[in-house]
């Protein structure tokens, strides 16, 4: 069965506009949960990247997700069985939504796709990638 | 295929990902304290036609959308 891998990530709530122009390290992958939610990994080192800008951010040391990256053929496939919804085309793209039934995010790449789930639903979800 | 709810940072998504919440609204001519609390607590409205309801995206970004609904014909306005 695929092993999901517990990501260790900041999740920051903030002002849009002062994550839209936040100034995240290049070698990291910053996801848009929300307007105002921004999830990083690796954890930031920085964090005042932030906090300079909006004094009542909030950042918190995010443990509670899990992913998986798989080959863009096989996710391809596998979102073919299992996403009622239009995945966008462009890459790299977010994209977060059910997939088998299972809150996941994914964050798109011309290669290779990574899987984010709640972690307690990564075993759920590495059954379903199975069936 | 299931209905369509326009989130706008998600994109259109199934309902099903989706929490209904009810905008609770009491009558302006319901003045007493006490009787609008029984009114948004109990007289829930069932309006035939656009009503104004907020839904949750639980799968999605963990937000709130509001949308105005047509009950008839389930289509979003
Ligand atoms: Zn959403």
């Amino acid at each position: 069965m695929p092993a999901l891998k517990r990501i260790a990530a900041t999740r920051i709530v903030a002002q849009p506009q002062v994550l839209d122009s936040a100034d995240v390290p290049q070698s990291s992958l910053a996801l848009r949960f929300a307007a105002d939610e921004l999830f990083v990994t690796p954890p930031l080192q920085d964090e005042t990247i932030i906090t300079a800008h909006d004094p009542h951010a909030i950042l918190i040391r995010e443990g509670g997700f899990a992913g998986i990256w798989l080959p863009a053929e096989e996710a391809a496939l596998f979102l073919a069985r299992n996403c009622e919804w239009e995945i966008p085309n462009g890459r790299p793209a977010f994209a977060q939504g059910a997939v088998a039934s299972i809150p996941t995010k994914l964050w798109l790449e011309d290669e290779q796709v990574l899987f984010i789930v709640p972690a307690p639903y990564a075993h759920d979800f590495a059954e379903r990638m199975q069936d | 295929m299931s209905i369509q709810i326009p989130c706008p940072h998600c994109g259109p998504r199934p309902i099903e990902e989706f929490a209904f919440g009810e905008i609770l609204a009491v009558p302006d001519q319901i003045t007493d304290p006490d009787e609008r609390d029984i009114d948004r607590a109990f007289m829930h409205n069932n309006p035939e036609g656009p009503q104004r309801e907020a839904w949750f995206h639980t799968y999605g970004c963990r937000r709130w959308v509001t949308l105005t609904r047509d009950t008839r014909t389930d289509q979003i306005i």
